[in-house]
């Protein structure tokens, strides 16, 4: 397929999915705002921290507001428009419906990653953008670089997700697994790192590289570092080089269940 | 009425009192061994304790190395840890029946339930706290061990953890009512989920979980105190670590009370949910 058959093709299937969410509406709204709900509990737990200890190892608030901001839409984008990448898109590959999309004249791993949604994602999302606007207030010229680390993060969560999905195919049912490692992920992305000592921040830039989606990011937009903005995008893109090569790999060990099923 | 026959009628009662209690221990133990038939999953699910024990033990290493204080909110970092642990054990261990008596209301499959010859709220009481057991005991293991490793001591004393079993088993109680009375809304709304995703919100903020409400500013940490919330995650942990035996004896009488006022209100929606119960076919 070519760039823009792709692009088109991905569209597609983000509005596909949206309508399907969206025909349930008042569930549809009930996911995303409890998201965003859950997501503003953390920043009033935050700010009653802050209101009593006002800095942590130099870190203020708005630092840490950022930092829920930039990560929220990062996973809202990953999750949001390309669920498979959750620890659920693994039942797809054991239950072998893998066929469906091995059967399509379509990018595999783009239709598997985009075949379903997460509704609740969109609740990150609007957390994210709400926050960094109306607590944090940046000046106008900081939005792009926002937008642009937020879907860096995206790639990151994306690609992490896809690699862990992808042990499925050596291991069986991995999803348990899965899921804790991206739960550690998620909540190390959202702390502080100058709180751990040397070897967790080894940890966090490499197996668990949650340095990359939370603490790089808040870096760059606290001050602008081209080498900091760089290494973030280039990390970006070659964890998403190496998920895919790895998910490719594991495909050739699928083994089809001959399962009958129709696909929503 | 002769001596014999009431002797003979005392006899009944205890006997039937004691089969309704066999049948109620048999429901527990089933529960408990399937529970425990699984230990690969409980151990998993314990990986999130870790991290969060040890993100949180970094935390409040960080903040009072910086601030150089031996107490904060009442707390050295030693019973900080421990009440995190406590708090974390309360909340983690929490099993997923909210979500089963929502289905069954949703589904239909409560009124199968509750043409067996059983106390439906009592049976659901019992194997929910038989499956919450284990996995209070393993959090509160785990999340214990790291927090005397974190902060070098051991900050509580056995004597007050032994003694903070009936205000913890209090605690467990006023949380399985509040979350039953919530399950139950699924006979008016659609799905209750989303009402039990606020509590347990308000549990963790409110309560004080993610911090000790000590810390709350002066007006916010008078109403968190006066709500139920802190009856089941802050007062217990701060008492097991304070060791305070009046706060200890206090809190129970509140304890107490609470749970008649969230038994009374489960039994009242289980009374009204089961009059809009409705089963059509077979």
């Amino acid at each position: 397929m070519r760039p823009w058959q792709t692009m088109r093709f991905l569209l597609q299937l983000v509005r596909l999915n949206l309508r399907a969410a969206m025909a349930y509406r008042a569930g549809f709204i009930a996911g995303v705002g409890f998201m965003a709900l859950n997501d503003m509990m953390w920043i009033i737990f935050w700010t009653l921290f802050f209101s009593r200890f006002p800095a942590l190892r130099g870190w203020t608030l708005d630092d840490v507001v950022t930092m829920w901001a930039v990560v929220a839409t990062g996973f809202g984008i990953a999750t949001g428009f390309f669920g498979n990448c959750r620890a659920e898109g693994v039942r797809v590959i054991v239950s072998g419906r893998m066929d469906y999309y091995l059967s399509l004249p379509r990018n595999v791993v783009l239709h598997y990653l985009g075949g379903s949604i997460s509704v609740a994602a969109f609740g990150d999302i609007l957390f994210g953008v709400l926050a960094y606007a109306l607590a944090v207030q940046p000046a106008p010229a900081r939005w792009p670089l926002f937008i642009l680390l937020a879907l860096a993060v995206a790639v990151i969560m994306l690609s992490f997700g896809l690699l862990l999905n992808s042990l499925a195919f050596w291991i069986g049912n991995s999803e348990g697994l899965g899921q804790q490692i991206l739960n550690v992920m998620i909540t190390f992305s959202t702390y502080p790192l100058d709180l751990f000592g040397v070897a967790v921040k080894v940890a966090l830039f490499t197996i668990i590289p949650a340095g990359f989606t939370g603490y790089l990011p808040v870096t760059v937009l606290r001050e602008f570092d081209p080498w900091r903005l760089g290494a973030t995008v280039a990390f970006a893109a070659a964890l998403l080089a190496l998920a895919m090569r790895v998910f490719y790999a594991g495909l050739r060990r699928y083994e089809s269940g001959s399962l009958v099923a129709t696909q929503g | 009425m002769t001596a014999a026959a009431l002797t003979t009628r005392a006899c009944t009662r205890r006997r039937t009192l004691r089969l309704r209690l066999r049948k109620y221990g048999a429901a527990f133990r089933v529960s408990l061994l399937s529970q425990l038939a699984y230990p690969a999953e409980l151990w998993l699910r314990s990986v999130f304790v870790v991290v969060i024990m040890f993100i949180f033990s970094s935390l409040w290493h960080t903040t009072f190395a910086e601030l150089g204080r031996a107490t904060l909110g009442g707390f050295t970092l030693g019973q900080m840890l421990w009440y995190l642990a406590l708090t974390e054990s309360i909340l983690l261990s929490r099993p997923r029946d909210a979500l089963r008596i929502d289905e069954e209301v949703r589904t239909g499959q409560l009124a199968y339930q509750l043409a067996r010859p059983y106390n439906y709220v009592l049976y659901r009481f019992v194997t929910a706290s038989a499956e919450r057991l284990p996995r209070f005991l393993i959090t509160l293991v785990i999340a214990g061990a790291m927090a005397t490793a974190f902060s070098g001591e051991l900050s509580v004393r056995p004597a007050s953890l032994l003694a903070g079993l009936p205000v913890l088993a209090l605690a467990l109680a006023i949380d399985y009512c509040f979350v039953l009375s919530i399950s139950l809304l699924a006979f008016w709304v659609e799905d209750a989920s989303p009402v039990l995703f606020i509590y347990d919100r308000l549990l963790m903020l409110l309560g004080g979980m993610l911090l000790p409400l000590s810390l709350f500013p002066g007006a916010l940490a008078t109403v968190a105190r006066a709500l139920p919330f802190s009856t089941i995650v802050y007062d217990p942990a701060s008492v097991i670590v304070s060791g305070d035996g009046e706060a200890w004896a206090l809190l129970v009488l509140r304890q107490v009370v609470t749970l008649a006022v969230a038994l009374m209100l489960a039994l009242l929606f289980f009374r009204y949910a089961v009059r809009r119960l409705q089963t059509n076919g077979g």
